[in-house]
């Protein structure tokens, strides 16, 4: 029987979905705080691109990143743009997230949300990655890194800025350290302890949530971005000092993975 | 592989800066000698003086065209002030991505050259040997030199679409129809010739 | 909107919390001290339009070094604010509005609240939108498309900051949960850029937020259900948004080995990394961001949320002094307006 397709036998008044949607989690059993989610990196992954690298955290994040060592920078925009430009090289960052990447309903790749929070991600890799690189070397050019988020199960920037370092450093670019990130939160309740790399329900439900990525090596912090309910000084310091230590913990993973990616590189040769 | 090698991680500490001195893909830090690459790091003793740390990488460095060296372009375009160049080759490295060059007339020859003309010097496709002389300004990207007896175009295409041959510092000839074209002509160097 | 009530009155917080000296000017007043400015402000403003000032080694060095003796270049210590000028009513076609001028800074921000839909997630709350326009005006650079980028930057910035719960009560807003609610949307125009946007865009925000004025409505249901909403015939008869828990930003630049609050354009040009933090008037830090290109020492960066704080508290006592005492003058105020 042929369907009437203009004709939709709906109720008048709808809502949307998620007004009725189950609260999932909130009971999982408590984490121990001072447990890392394991890291999953490899280098050098991508054949096309300077550099690559590949990050994923076992809840289920996934970033792939490329990077591509200095090009010729865009004709600058105005005069003091130029003199910045014949000083040092200009990294760019571009961060996309897959269509897929994340539960619930597909986001719409164009969409203006999407692309605000795209922008906002890749801003924040910036700030966290310019301080890596020894960008007086470069005059007159740009570094392109590109990240792919692939799935978003929480700690993304965090990903992204530890895939992003490795890739920079895989295409071979002068590089002062690589930057590792980590992200925490704390939940609602007062009692609440920060827990290291939240999955993504977690950082949904907590109150206050930090990033921060470090250069291990030099133990400078090259980003730092926190929201959520006030604190004192001291709480953001303690939290800070807790991330940072997970950003030693984790630097090992990477600096491993790196140092594979070259050998496999030189025994191809 | 050599397991004697050792390999690093940008922002790996090697050595105190009074005990070598610091090489190719290195910096330098509060005394201290640490890598900017990933790579394997070699350490060369010299006759006399420290023994210089480097990190080097397998791939061939990301060189970038700087001031004083000879680069490999291809002509894009001329106007009656300059030629638009893409610079393809460092020395002999090539680039991994193209940088544009502008090389102006009065910076064709290095005599007369108030007499010189952007047409009679390149033609578009043409290959030329160039030097840096700066990394421009605001408005031009790289400007480079032909204002010297080893630079200038080394290979162009005639009419007919048969390479040239130089026949004097100024102009070359086709083999097939024998006409003549005026460029200008690089001696090149005995060290750029592969054959 | 109602007859409406302006000052303009300095503001200004040195030293941390030690004094805040304010002074009452009347409208001639401040005119005559305008004028006797005049020459002087002339020049800076033009100083001010070239975003991007060019400084030599020797300056920088100069600066750096005066940072180090806790003596900036125009006599400031190292936590102490410029004088900021706040005037608040200065649009009439807005629910709310504010100008800040700190230093050569100087901000303008609009409120409109207009009717919309709730947000699904959160059904019986109203929203705020931000908005920051780099109009060619600041700087030539931000011609076309140049001030998106810091235009976005801003934005992302506010929304974050006030993302967090109870910054404003946004359950006041709304008018019927999951159909109406208030959405207010916060323009910030740059007018001239002169360092240390950021601080002076939410102290220009909390003052427009404080005088915003929403109309009361009230929501009409007949038997069938349906509803209808009757807007007060009383113009007085608005909803006042309570802003004590607005936080205001902090940057602190580094510059050297230490940091300053409130950096003019040149010193920005000599920090390559700063720390903005939004602190409430309670002195808890809500959000914290580092911007720049260079990257900061651990230490650093819990000195800095310590000062953040301290100076922002007292930033709090200040502005909410100046705040109250322009809504005690009630309509006998005059306006003083952008040439006053």
């Amino acid at each position: 029987m042929p369907v009437d397709h203009r004709r939709l036998c709906g109720p008048e008044e709808s809502h949307a979905p998620a007004l009725w949607a189950a609260e999932e989690g909130g009971d999982e059993s408590p984490r121990d705080p001072w447990a890392l989610r394991p890291l999953f990196a490899r280098a050098a992954v991508l054949s096309q691109a300077d550099g690559s690298a590949y990050v994923e955290l076992s809840g289920g994040t996934k970033v792939l990143c490329a990077a591509w060592g200095p090009r010729e920078a865009p004709e600058p925009p105005t005069a003091a743009a130029a003199a910045a430009a014949l000083r040092m090289g200009r990294l760019q960052c571009d961060f996309r997230r897959a269509p897929f990447a994340s539960r619930g309903a597909r986001r719409r790749p164009g969409s203006t949300a999407e692309r605000d929070a795209e922008r906002d991600l890749a801003a924040a890799l910036r700030t966290a990655l310019e301080p890596t690189l020894q960008l007086e070397r470069y005059p007159r050019t740009r570094l392109l890194v590109s990240v792919l988020l692939l799935q978003d199960e929480g700690s993304v920037l965090a990903a992204a800025i530890s895939a992003g370092a490795l890739a920079l450093a895989d295409s071979g670019v002068q590089m002062y350290d690589l930057a590792v990130g980590c992200a925490l939160c704390r939940g609602p309740d007062p009692s609440a302890a920060w827990v290291l790399q939240p999955g993504e329900a977690e950082e949904r439900r907590a109150a206050v949530r930090l990033t921060v990525a470090l250069l291990p090596a030099l133990n400078q912090v090259s980003a730092v971005q926190g929201a959520g309910s006030g604190g004192t000084p001291e709480d953001w310091a303690e939290a800070l000092c807790f991330g940072l230590d997970a950003c030693y913990r984790l630097y090992p993973v990477l600096r491993q993975s790196l140092l594979q990616a070259t050998c496999r590189r030189r025994r191809a040769m | 592989m050599d397991p004697s090698e050792r390999f690093c991680v940008p922002g790996e500490r090697l050595c105190s800066a009074e005990e070598a001195t610091a090489g190719s893909g290195t910096y330098t830090r509060h005394g201290f000698i640490f890598s900017s690459l990933a790579g394997c790091v070699e350490k060369t003793s010299e006759e006399s003086g420290l023994p210089v740390v480097s990190v080097v990488r397998d791939s061939d460095p990301q060189l970038l065209p700087d001031v004083g060296v000879v680069v490999t372009c291809k002509v894009c375009s001329i106007n009656s002030r300059f030629a638009k160049v893409h610079i393809l080759y460092i020395g002999s490295t090539p680039l991994k991505s193209i940088f544009r060059g502008t090389i102006r007339k009065e910076d064709i020859r290095a005599t007369e050259k108030d007499k010189v003309e952007v047409y009679k010097s390149f033609r578009p496709g043409d290959i030329v040997l160039a030097k840096v002389i700066s990394l421009g300004d605001s408005q031009s990207n790289y400007l480079l030199t032909t204002a010297e007896n080893e630079l200038g175009v080394v290979a162009a295409h005639s009419d007919a679409g048969m390479q040239m041959v130089p026949i004097s510092w100024c102009e070359m000839q086709c083999p097939r129809t024998h006409t003549k074209e005026f460029r200008k002509v690089a001696r090149v160097q005995p060290e750029f010739l592969q054959t | 909107m109602s007859e409406r009530r302006a000052t303009l009155r300095r503001l200004s917080c040195s030293n941390g919390a030690s004094h805040c000296s304010r002074l009452l000017e009347g409208t001639a007043a401040s005119r005559e001290r305008r004028k006797r400015k005049g020459l002087s402000a002339v020049r800076r403003e033009e100083a001010g339009s070239m975003a991007a000032v060019v400084l030599s080694e020797p300056e920088k060095l100069y600066i750096v070094h005066g940072v180090q003796e806790d003596l900036r270049v125009d006599g400031r210590g190292c936590e102490d604010y410029r004088c900021a000028e706040v005037e608040t009513d200065v649009v009439s076609n807005t629910s709310g509005s504010a100008r800040v001028k700190l230093g050569n800074t100087d901000i303008l921000v609009g409120v409109k609240a207009e009717m919309g839909t709730p947000k699904i997630e959160k059904p019986d709350e109203g929203y705020l939108e931000f908005c920051v326009d780099c109009s060619a005006n600041a700087t030539p650079e931000f011609e076309g498309r140049g001030g998106e980028e810091l235009g976005t930057e801003i934005t992302s910035t506010f929304y974050t900051v006030f993302s967090s719960e109870n910054s404003v009560d946004l359950k006041s807003l709304c008018i019927n949960p999951r159909e109406h609610c208030w959405v207010l949307y916060v323009d910030v125009l740059l007018l001239v850029c002169g360092g240390n946007l950021f601080d002076a865009i939410s102290i220009a925000v909390k003052a427009a937020l404080f005088n915003t004025r929403i109309p009361k409505v009230r929501v009409l249901e007949d038997e069938e259900g349906s509803k209808e909403i009757e807007l007060s015939d009383d113009p007085y008869d608005c909803i006042r948004l309570n802003v004590e828990n607005v936080p205001l930003i902090v940057t602190l630049s580094k510059i050297g080995y230490r940091h300053v609050v409130d950096a003019t354009l040149e010193e920005e040009a000599c920090s390559l990394a700063s720390l903005l933090v939004s602190v409430t008037s309670k002195g808890a830090l809500t959000s914290i961001k580092k911007v720049g290109r260079g990257s900061l020492d651990p230490e650093s960066i819990f000195e800095m949320m310590e000062t953040g704080k301290k100076v922002g508290k007292a930033l709090h006592v200040a502005l909410q002094k100046i705040l109250d005492e322009e809504e005690s003058l009630g309509t006998s105020r005059q306006k003083v307006g952008f040439l006053g």
